[in-house]
């Protein structure tokens, strides 16, 4: 699914964000990339949803080169992406229903469908009496649960997470990394950003270590972090 | 935390039943195209007044320079179609001498409308023009001044002057004749003004179109930093690059069409002011026998005009601001 050869990023004038990666994430894997801040993680994500172009190397996503693939194969890809963020980014001028369905609108999926299905998420989310609500008007965990429900209503086959949880506390965390390893039982690629080590040791999942641009350890089993740098 | 102890929301089920969802509805892209239209218009009321206040300034001005442009080239059309050379005559003339003079330059006119008007006519003529004043007149006609004259009437203003030269040259020796006049000097002053504000007109309108754009695309750029993170997002969830245009050119469209018709209402209102005022003034009167307002052709050309640039700024200031993402 993820395929990265040697990449690097360099910020002009002289900052190093990446420096030769090496990545290979296999359709249907969950992994976890921690790493103290400024370590890179914000910017790997960047990469693999098209925000950034490497500098040198490849980036692969499903078998499509990122660097070749221009601005439509872009925007054709980010359609199999879910992509959630600490920030959660959603309308504020719009509810949660609209915020949820608006990856439908923007492709012309007509009102009702989008609001039978933006509906059914919020229910099995227990978010449904918020349906109506602006997003200013719920909590961080609900927020973040909506953000994820917007990446989530249309089947994507990977889902990028920068920090979902850091804004949450452990509970609200818990019942977000829920709705992640559910996604990802189904069959969808998931990769998280985060500094959550008690997360990443309690899912007991991949995860790989950056440190200043570079990866310093990539464990099948979260555990052996301890062991990490 | 064990599988078992997990919540699951039943995603599976949830995919299922939204299989094939994704068949786009072209309603539902229109609608979501008006939708965002409208709601830009209305989040941003100020940067959007501010966009259709530029282009009713920008295309009043331009109206304003088609209006004059217009009715000068009218003014000039209507002197040079009523352009004559008047050969007069000395008062000795005979009509077989007329008929003399007519033979005479029948190659000349050929083709042409040559009058004769006798001295009774031309006085009677005179008359007619003084109307209230004809008064004045009384007790003339046994003395009257005025000469008999042929007047040769030419419509293609190009050819006047040739005409004009070529009569006195043939003329030039002979007895009967006391003067030949043509007004050249005021119809070429008139047709020099016409090229100046035809030249200037267009040279102002088109530097003038491209200041617009300019200042709409900077003016909805303004706007577009509000819609920022909406655009963040549409680009996210993979919006094709249409669907992330068409609501700004869809606005640029609407706020060219109304900065348009505001300024063509403002110039109305201008002309309705001149038109009053020129019934009170004999000057006016006189350049301006009767002042037309713009043609419909010109009015849907500046409607068109401000949707352009509406739509074309608005191009612009997505583009612009998507390259800076």
């Amino acid at each position: 699914m993820i395929h990265l050869h040697n990449v690097s990023k360099f910020y002009p004038p002289d900052q190093t964000a990446l420096k030769g990666v090496d990545l290979k994430v296999a359709e249907g894997d969950f992994l976890f990339i921690a790493g103290a801040s400024g370590a890179g993680k914000s910017t790997l994500l960047k990469l693999l949803f098209g925000a950034q172009r490497c500098t040198t190397g490849e980036v692969l996503i499903g078998g499509r080169n990122m660097a070749s693939i221009g601005r439509d194969g872009i925007a054709s890809l980010r359609r199999e992406i879910g992509v959630v963020f600490q920030d959660y980014k959603l309308l504020p001028r719009r509810t949660v229903l609209d915020n949820v369905g608006y990856g439908l609108e923007v492709l012309g999926v007509g009102a009702r469908e989008r609001r039978r299905l933006a509906l059914l998420l919020l229910h099995a989310m227990g978010l449904e009496d918020r349906a109506d609500a602006y997003p200013v008007t719920l909590s961080g965990g609900e927020q973040q649960r909506v953000a994820i429900a917007r990446a989530l209503i249309r089947k994507p086959r990977l889902i990028l997470a920068d920090e979902p949880t850091g804004n949450l506390d452990h509970e609200m965390s818990r019942r977000v990394f829920d709705l992640l390893l559910e996604a990802n039982a189904a069959g969808v690629t998931v990769v998280v950003a985060t500094h959550n080590l008690g997360m990443i040791e309690e899912l007991n999942k991949r995860s790989i270590v950056l440190d200043r641009g570079k990866i310093i350890g990539d464990f099948s089993q979260a555990n052996s972090l301890r062991g990490a740098p | 935390m064990t599988p078992k102890e997990r919540s699951t929301i039943g995603l599976q089920k949830i995919w299922a039943e939204g299989q094939g969802v994704e068949k786009v509805s072209i309603l539902a892209v229109m609608g979501h195209v008006t939708r965002r239209a409208f709601e830009n218009l209305s989040r941003s009321r100020i940067t959007s007044s501010l966009t259709v206040v530029t282009i009713a300034v920008a295309l009043s001005v331009l109206s304003f320079f088609a209006l004059i442009v217009g009715n000068c080239a009218q003014s000039v059309q209507r002197e040079s179609g009523e352009m004559s050379v008047m050969v007069f005559l000395r008062d000795s003339v005979t009509p077989i001498d007329v008929d003399d003079i007519k033979k005479e330059l029948s190659d000349l006119t050929k083709g042409l409308a040559v009058t004769y008007t006798d001295k009774a006519a031309a006085l009677s003529s005179f008359r007619t023009m003084l109307g209230d004043d004809a008064s004045m007149l009384e007790g003339i006609d046994l003395q009257n001044p005025l000469p008999a004259s042929l007047n040769i009437t030419i419509s293609d203003p190009q050819k006047a002057d040739k005409l004009f030269d070529d009569v006195s040259e043939r003329l030039a020796s002979s007895a009967f004749i006391d003067s030949i006049r043509y007004s050249r000097s005021g119809v070429q002053q008139l047709k020099k003004l016409l090229r100046i504000v035809e030249v200037g007109g267009t040279v102002g309108m088109g530097f003038l179109l491209v200041i617009t754009g300019f200042i709409i695309a900077n003016t909805i750029k303004l706007a577009l930093y509000n819609h920022r993170m909406e655009i963040e997002i549409m680009e996210l969830v993979g919006a094709r690059r249409g669907s992330i245009y068409a609501p700004y050119m869809l606005e640029g469209l609407g706020q060219g069409v109304l900065g348009a018709c505001i300024g063509i209402g403002f110039v109305f209102s201008v002309y309705l002011l001149i038109s009053h005022s020129m019934a009170q003034s004999e000057l006016l009167q006189m350049v301006f026998p009767s002042l037309h307002f713009l043609s419909l052709d010109i009015l849907g050309g500046i409607v068109l005009a401000g949707a352009a640039v509406g739509m074309g700024g608005s191009f612009l200031a997505v583009r612009r601001f998507l390259a800076e993402q």
